[in-house]
């Protein structure tokens, strides 16, 4: 060390400095949602409880983040010039959101973790470091000590329907017994409780099945646990749906009965469903996968003499 | 709201002017129908308030059918009225009170459609379910104005609107409210029809702040802008190639901060970008040949991790998958084989929790002769995800269904008889992600039906018969099974009656199920039906049915005798102008 003096005065000063505000996390959790621009209004990702340490007043100060990946690696950090200012009060509490501190805005991210936002709003599933430290306003010395906190995001894949597929057809004579719905399992198993409702919905004549999935009351709302297929008994008039080919050799050889109404044409064509699956978690609300409400992309099938 | 008011009296005074000078010379005619109809729904559960059947329908349900086509020479004007007074909304939120007639208009379950056309123009008003390509707009039905034109072989398409209506949320009773979405939509273009389509879409859907007074409760209001392109080609001898490339921008939550700095910028003048926005791209692309008797396709479809459209809101992101189907007739026409085969990756954003599928269908029918066809019918379906810490071994679910299904008809001058029967396996195979063990779920399923016909005579009976069986593990105790058995017999008839100006039919179905060692549950379902033509224009239609159902003793918490009658009643009269 060349001047010693200069480095016990920059230790001195540094070390007046870091004593100035105490930060500290607080209601940390460990598994906040992935969606970085949802910390900044959920209250439940952690707080920042600072306290004034300089005897003054107040101090000005920004809080400078980083996160980083599992390899220690930098992803993101807060760019000090456009990040916003805080004022730390003496003698009382300063309570700061994660949003608040993370200034969304103002923080610069790099490499994959940059791809990724960009394209989803969302951290790579994975274990990541955050660490704050607060500094000056003005030159942006660190008037405080880092404190880092260490949290895991998964990003899940909601459960894709199976059986009834999309679009396909459910023999009537099998239908006015059971039909068998079928879905994968939300990827990867959360750790919390979770349970799946089933929604089926009737599409009224005259209704595309999505007018019927956004209007209609579901002819079928079950909540499942702990599997993923249900047998349903839909205990439904089907007899519209048979346009058998023996019927049909009969229309042949004599004049149709029936009337041709849209009505009609629509019972011919069979009944139309559209089902889907919304993932519950613990708390009995949809499952929070940052974009719905947990409901998994619906499917249509009919019920009606199969094409062959 | 000024601006779209503006553009509606356009739009009206345009259709107004030139349908009047249309009128002067030209013949007036109606086409179409009109109809009303009422469903009245009743539950009974015993013993009285017992909670193990819910109503599933609205009490009573009055829907309104107005749908004539009007023509003015050249000028034709369908009407597409559908609506209720009610409000029956699951998914989207109905008003906590009576509904405004804003509300009323806007509500997905009512459509006051009006579609104008001369020509090549179409005017496009109130509610409209408009498709423009598969990767911008065409799932959501939308209230507003626009147009659709097609001068020779262009293409012109807007249309602005309103998807959602403003809900204000409450409390008590608790609704939870929603914003107004607005949502405009274009497209310009070329095509010749079975020759070419090239078209750019333009979607862009925005949730009005201001449309409520008392916030949607955990619902952010939402913004999103999608562009995409579309090639379509079709060649000679049936061969043609579909693509379309599409780029997404999605504002997740309007409240936050906008963003001039981050990696993703706006999109002006379409959407600005918040801290919360993301960008995305999506494509597809089809080649293929069609024929009378040969189909091949091959499908691609990649959807980014972000690609996000308010057109298509529930469409599930992240994956890339691949078809290939195809359909030939052989022997003479009496062979008929459909068959595909696809892949398809979930969750692409991230290597730790990628998911496989894969699905294979296939189907053949064959007509012997007069008397007897077959239809074979075999679908695979697998799904794979990679382990994780909560999970080590991952998800691996393989479904391997088989139907077998002959056919006989016997014929002969007085009479047909058919006789179907149809047997169904289903194998489910999933691995416990705990424990590496491999569980089979097993469905077998047989029924037979009887159709005969007289011809001299009038009543058309149908009578049929059905086993079903399931068998499926249970996760914990292990080596425990949830077995379920029914059994369902069914008989019903048709007859013309009233000189054949009306007809009934008749319907009764039981059914015995039983799970586990409990004891069996009983259903019984009685249809009656009836339609009268009261004249060449006037229908009348009833449809009646009941549905009894006494469980045996598996429900939890017991009941003493647990049953319930659920009765449904639905009639209507239906007008045709011609």
């Amino acid at each position: 060390m060349k001047h010693p003096i200069l480095f016990i005065l920059t230790t001195l000063l540094f070390g007046t400095a870091s004593a100035q505000v105490r930060i500290q996390i607080v209601g940390v959790n460990p598994k906040p949602t992935s969606r970085l621009s949802d910390w900044t209004i959920n209250k439940n990702i952690f707080s920042v409880f600072a306290t004034d340490a300089s005897g003054l007043p107040e101090t000005r100060v920004k809080f400078k983040v980083e996160i980083k990946d599992q390899s220690g690696a930098v992803i993101g950090s807060t760019n000090l010039a456009t990040s916003p200012i805080f004022t730390i009060k003496s003698g009382t509490a300063n309570i700061f959101s994660a949003g608040d501190v993370l200034a969304l805005p103002a923080m610069q991210f790099t490499g994959s973790a940059k791809i990724a936002l960009a394209k989803t709003g969302r951290l790579p599933g994975g274990n990541y470091e955050l660490c704050i430290r607060a500094v000056n306003s003005i030159d942006f010395t660190p008037v405080s000590e880092i404190y880092c906190i260490n949290f895991m995001v998964t990003s899940y894949q909601l459960p894709l329907l199976m059986f009834p597929a999309n679009e396909s057809e459910v023999e009537p004579v099998a239908a006015k017994t059971a039909i068998i719905f079928r879905w994968t399992p939300i990827v990867p198993t959360p750790t919390e409780a979770i349970s799946y409702r089933l929604q089926v919905f009737e599409v009224m004549e005259k209704q595309t099945p999505l007018q019927a999935f956004r209007a209609n009351q579901p002819l079928l709302d079950k909540e499942i646990k702990g599997v993923t297929q249900y047998v349903w008994q839909p205990q439904l008039d089907f007899s519209c749906c048979g346009d058998d080919d023996a019927k049909a050799k009969k229309e042949t050889k004599q004049d149709s009965i029936e009337p041709d109404t849209d009505l009609n044409t629509w019972m011919k064509q069979g009944r139309a469903f559209i089902w889907t699956i919304q993932t519950i978690d613990a708390a009995n609300n949809g499952f929070n996968n940052g974009v719905g409400d947990g409901r998994s992309e619906p499917f249509i099938f009919f019920v009606r003499k199969k094409k062959k | 709201m000024k601006k779209r008011n503006i553009t509606l009296m356009l739009l009206f005074l345009f259709g107004y002017t030139a349908l009047a000078q249309q009128e002067k010379v030209k013949k007036f005619s109606i086409g179409g129908g009109l109809g009303i109809s009422y469903e009245h729904y009743g539950l009974t559960v015993s013993p009285s308030g017992g909670t193990f059947f819910m109503p599933r329908k609205p009490w009573n349900l009055v829907r309104f059918d107005f749908s004539p086509t009007m023509t003015f020479g050249k000028w034709s004007v369908p009407f597409n009225f559908n609506f209720s007074p009610m409000q029956t909304s699951f998914v989207t939120p109905p008003t906590a009170g009576k509904q405004n007639f804003w509300q009323f208009l806007t509500n997905p379950l009512n459509s006051f459609g009006l579609n104008p056309n001369y020509k090549w123009a179409e005017i496009q008003l109130g509610t409209q379910y408009l498709k423009y390509s598969e990767l911008s707009t065409g799932d959501i039905g939308v209230f507003g104005a626009g147009v659709d034109l097609k001068p020779g072989k262009y293409r012109l398409k807007f249309f602005n609107g309103v998807s959602q209506r403003g809900i204000n949320s409450s409390l008590t009773p608790f609704v939870i409210g929603a914003y107004q979405r607005n949502n405009w939509m274009a497209q310009i273009g070329m095509e010749r029809e079975k020759e070419y389509e090239v078209s750019f879409n333009f979607a862009r859907g925005h949730d009005k702040i201001s449309s409520v007074s008392a916030l949607p409760i955990g619902i952010l209001p939402q913004e999103g802008f999608t562009i995409s392109m579309v090639v379509n080609k079709y060649f000679k001898k049936g061969w043609y190639y579909k693509s379309e490339a599409a780029q997404s921008h999605y504002t997740s939550n309007l409240n936050t901060p906008l963003d001039s700095v981050g990696s993703v910028k706006s999109f002006k003048p379409f959407i600005d970008a918040h801290t919360s926005t993301q960008k995305d791209y999506a494509a597809q692309a089809a080649i293929g040949k069609k024929s009378a008797n040969f189909d091949i396709g091959g499908r691609v479809k990649y959807l980014g991790a972000g690609f996000q459209t308010l057109g298509y809101p529930f469409l599930q992101p992240d994956r890339f998958d691949y078809t290939v189907d195809t359909r030939f007739n052989t022997w003479k026409k009496k062979i008929n084989v459909s068959a595909s085969v696809g892949r398809r990756i979930n969750n692409l954003s991230n290597t730790t929790t990628r998911a496989k599928q894969f699905i294979a269908n296939v189907n053949w029918f064959t007509q012997f002769n007069d008397r007897w066809n077959l239809n074979l019918n075999y679908n695979n379906f697998g799904f794979q995800s990679v382990g994780t810490i909560n999970n080590p071994y991952g998800i691996k679910n393989v479904a391997n269904d088989l139907s077998i299904n002959p056919t006989y008809t016997y014929t002969n001058s007085k009479s047909t008889h058919l006789f179907s029967l149809n047997y169904s396996y289903s194998k489910y195979d999933e691995l416990n992600p705990f424990t590496g063990n491999k569980t089979a779920n097993n469905t077998h399923t047989v029924f037979f039906t009887y159709v005969p016909v007289y011809f001299s005579k009038s009543i058309n009976p149908d009578f049929s018969i059905m086993y079903f069986y399931n068998k499926a593990p249970l996760i914990s105790p292990p080596n425990t099974f949830f077995t379920t058995k029914l059994l369902t017999f069914s008989a019903g008839m048709t007859t013309p009656v009233l000189k054949r100006k009306g007809n009934i039919k008749a319907q009764l179905q039981y059914t015995r199920s039983k799970i586990n060692t409990f004891t069996s549950d009983n259903n019984i379902i009685v249809v009656f039906g009836a339609d009268w033509k009261l004249s060449k224009k006037l229908i009348w239609q009833l449809n009646a049915t009941t549905n009894f159902f006494k469980y045996g003793n598996q429900l939890a918490p017991a009941y003493n005798n647990p049953r319930y009658w659920e009765n449904t009643l639905r009639t209507g009269f239906n007008y045709r102008f011609k």
